[in-house]
């Protein structure tokens, strides 16, 4: 049986090319670990880049092909993107900051018009709800008036999250997202959200009113989307505060960075609120990438992030390969069975969510796939969420597998510090 | 944003496992396999069957007032009808914290209450509902299929407690009528969950109780019994987090009882009383009448200071949350009841404190994931 296991890891290192190295020490794990980081938010940057180009093209020459081009690039701009969120939990620089660029669900009326029909006119939460900033120059949000007269990065900023309301997003990559597809109103049918070129048209060929002020969200838009990623990929750049904090001290912090980021965006994040809340509620505005209808790829995408880190190999967009030691080859020499058990459950979860790319690619998209009375569709996405819970009882062994030396118990209050103990 | 906290509530207790994990020497010797499955028949086999009976007769009660009021509905009827969601709802309090096995299988917690409903969905939905008045959703065995937010107690609770509902109903015109079977159909479909979780527990019981090499989802039973320290502190994380924290908000000003759990009833502090006594059972092991004080995950612990050190914080909050009145809209609207709300929230947190360090750590069962961990 432990032979059969062991050949079982030779086989899938094969398959997936990666090179095995033997023990490693923690900070050479942890170099690996950053050093992706830093790959993963380049790419970002660098895709996001490119959307600028697009978003400035369009502006510049309303088209069909223009808007498809900005589209397209949004598109990729996604792959490295959400490889790079099993950063974002146990990076408390990356979870503090991850706000700005990727914050989901959004009450997307608070940037552009809605159909009210569906989304409703008002909410109990949001003051801003249906605030439109593009359509209003002046804005009054519990009591106070905003200057909206000039959209551009400053305005976004000071919007995003305003009173204290998560669902104001008015910046990052779902905002743009809506400015691109618009509402998907399809329900749980066929389609993705229908917006026009013509949204963003000059003079009469302007459809829905404030073409400009449309194409000037935008720009601002993917400016800060830009700014924002430049940021983050120096923080994981020599010297970095990101990178110095996953490799100081012993590397407890950063294994622990390493596993919990894993665990829970495979159970809590991904598995949970992404994906099983959508099944469970049958309801289109649970998907992450809602207007686009490419929730396929962003939760595939995630789950061979997941995968990536463990693995210590990550695949840029330009087809360069990133890797080195890895935290598999930590738990591979302390429980070499559970580092077989482990990478087999992440290529499980791997191709669950290759699973719904490939239902996408023949037509139906997440949202269709968790409809009400689509059996198999459900199946689809319940395969996927099993997989991921299975992948995090195997993550949660890590943490006994993994022994670092050196560190003194954590008191006990109750026993220590009895005058807190009331 | 509460929930930018969770990520270092769980890298403290990865930490703590760390710690305490192989590298560093053990404190204690680690406790006999046979300790772990001695806990797991107890609590499993023994405690909370009975308490899956009574949750499923509660259920059946409820059904059977409904359809009695909806033959010949009333103002005074209804108040019987609403006395047996309470009666229902307390079971459930008690019951909810056990997140594992058949309980939490294909969203069965769910869909017996979705809550909380943080991005709207099911205020959005039971809108459209009732605007459409589907007859497909007085149908327990299609209405089984739907939504998870249009199919239990927090539907529920709109249509019997809801006061434009209620007045519908008492009345049973055209919006009672359909509001009658619609509630109908919710009270006989969670009578169905409570009979398949009745059904299916002995089996998970059973597996737990026998982990061991043979198994493959238990391989060890200290691996099966993680499940009950996981949810005795997402028990705890939960209360905190959601059924305080959310109403609490950032400040007074901001602080909200309608983000509580089951305001609309106005019962939010009378849920987290009842989810009290249920995840004090998991750790000592006796609950009301069933089972034997001291045999629950109390008996892993060797240590007599830290087991009455344990019990008296626990007591202390238990009689802080006898005193608050049982819903947070009434506790917020006495001169000083954002402060005792927030030092209730303060109490049930120095329990996680304790819950993470010295019980996790004493049983050798702290650490892992939970479902708080997203957004």
């Amino acid at each position: 049986m432990k032979i059969a296991k062991i050949l079982g890891t030779a086989a899938l290192v094969s398959t997936l090319g990666v090179q095995a190295y033997a023990a490693p020490g923690a900070k050479d794990v942890l170099t690996t670990y950053a050093d992706i980081a830093h790959a993963g938010y380049e790419d970002s940057l660098i895709t996001a880049k490119k959307l600028q180009s697009a978003i400035d093209a369009l502006i510049a020459q309303p088209s069909a092909e223009t808007f498809g081009a900005a589209k397209s690039a949004w598109l990729a701009a996604r792959v490295p993107y959400q490889q790079t969120e099993v950063y974002r939990f146990g990076n408390a620089i990356v979870d503090d900051w991850e706000g700005k660029v990727n914050a989901w669900p959004l009450d997307e009326g608070l940037i552009d018009y809605v159909e009210t029909g569906l989304y409703g006119e008002e909410s109990e939460e949001n003051p801003a709800y249906t605030a439109n900033v593009i359509a209003n120059p002046s804005l009054n949000i519990s009591g106070t008036t905003i200057d909206a007269s000039i959209i551009d990065a400053a305005l976004l900023e000071d919007l995003h999250e305003i009173d204290d309301v998560e669902s104001n997003v008015a910046t990052g990559y779902h905002a743009i997202e809506f400015l691109l597809w618009g509402q998907d109103l399809n329900g749980t049918d066929a389609g993705a959200g229908a917006r026009e070129w013509t949204d963003y048209a000059g003079g009469d060929a302007c459809t829905n009113d404030n073409c400009d002020r449309r194409g000037a969200y935008l720009k601002a838009a993917g400016e800060l989307l830009v700014s924002d990623l430049e940021w983050i990929t120096e923080q994981w750049a020599d010297g970095g505060e990101a990178r110095e904090t996953v490799l100081e001290g012993d590397g407890v912090p950063g294994l622990t960075a390493i596993v919990t980021g894993m665990g829970s965006l495979s159970y809590g994040e991904l598995g949970g609120e992404r994906t099983k809340l959508g099944l469970l509620l049958h309801d289109p505005e649970e998907e992450h990438d809602c207007f686009s209808d490419n929730t396929h790829n962003s939760h595939f995408y995630d789950a061979l992030g997941i995968q990536n880190v463990y693995l210590g190999r990550y695949t840029r967009v330009d087809g360069s390969v990133v890797e080195g030691p890895a935290l598999s080859d930590l738990v591979a020499a302390k429980d070499a069975a559970l580092d077989t058990e482990l990478r087999g459950k992440l290529a499980t979860s791997v191709l669950a969510g290759k699973a719904m790319v490939t239902r996408a690619q023949g037509g139906e998209h997440f949202d269709q796939l968790i409809a009400m009375g689509n059996d198999d569709g459900n199946a689809v996405v319940q395969t996927f969420v099993d997989a991921l819970v299975d992948q995090t009882k195997s993550i949660e062994q890590i943490i006994a597998a993994v022994g670092i030396d050196g560190i003194e118990f954590e008191g006990s209050d109750s026993l220590d510090n009895p005058s807190a103990v009331n | 944003m509460p929930q930018k906290s969770f990520w270092r509530i769980t890298l403290l207790s990865v930490t703590t496992v760390l710690v305490t994990g192989f590298g560093a020497p053990p404190a204690h010797a680690d406790i006999p396999e046979r300790k772990y499955s001695a806990v797991l028949s107890h609590l499993l086999n023994t405690v909370m069957p009975p308490k899956l009976d009574e949750f499923h007769d509660a259920a059946s009660e409820l059904t059977k007032s409904i359809k009695d009021f909806c033959a010949d509905p009333d103002a005074d009827d209804l108040k019987d009808v609403q006395n047996e969601f309470n009666s229902a709802m307390d079971i459930w309090q008690e019951i909810q914290p056990w997140r594992m096995g058949p309980l939490v299988a294909n969203g069965r917690d769910q869909h017996i209450e979705y809550w909380p409903d943080k991005h709207g969905t099911a205020a959005r939905q039971f809108r459209k509902l009732l605007f459409s008045k589907p007859a497909s959703y007085t149908d327990p065995a299609q209405l089984a299929e739907a939504s998870a937010a249009l199919q239990g107690f927090p539907a529920l609770e709109e249509v019997l407690f809801d006061d434009k509902n209620a007045d519908h109903l008492s009345k049973g015109d055209e919006d009672g009528v359909f509001l009658c079977q619609y509630g109908s159909a919710i009270a006989t479909n969670l009578q169905t969950i409570t009979g398949e979780l009745l059904d299916e527990w002995p089996e998970f019981a059973e597996a737990m109780s026998t982990a061991g090499p043979d198994s493959i989802d238990y391989p060890t039973a200290k691996f099966a019994a993680t499940d009950l320290y996981r949810a005795l502190h997402e028990g705890l994380l939960i209360i905190s987090a959601q059924k305080l924290g959310r109403p609490l908000g950032e400040n007074e000003q901001d602080a909200k009882a309608s983000r509580g759990e089951s305001e609309v009833a106005k019962r939010s502090l009378r849920n987290i009383v009842h989810n009290l006594t249920g995840l004090f059972a998991i750790y000592d092991g006796k609950w009301g009448g069933v089972g034997t004080e001291g045999a629950g995950m109390a008996s892993l612990i060797d240590n007599s200071l830290l087991d009455r050190s344990f019990r008296l914080n626990w007591q202390t909050v238990i009689d802080a949350a006898n005193n608050l009145p049982p819903s947070i809209d009434e506790l917020l609207a006495q001169p000083d009841g954002y402060a005792k709300l927030s030092e209730f929230k303060s109490q049930i947190d120095f329990l996680i404190t304790l819950v993470e360090n010295d019980i996790g750590g004493t049983t050798q069962l702290g650490g892992g994931f939970n479902a708080l961990d997203g957004d």
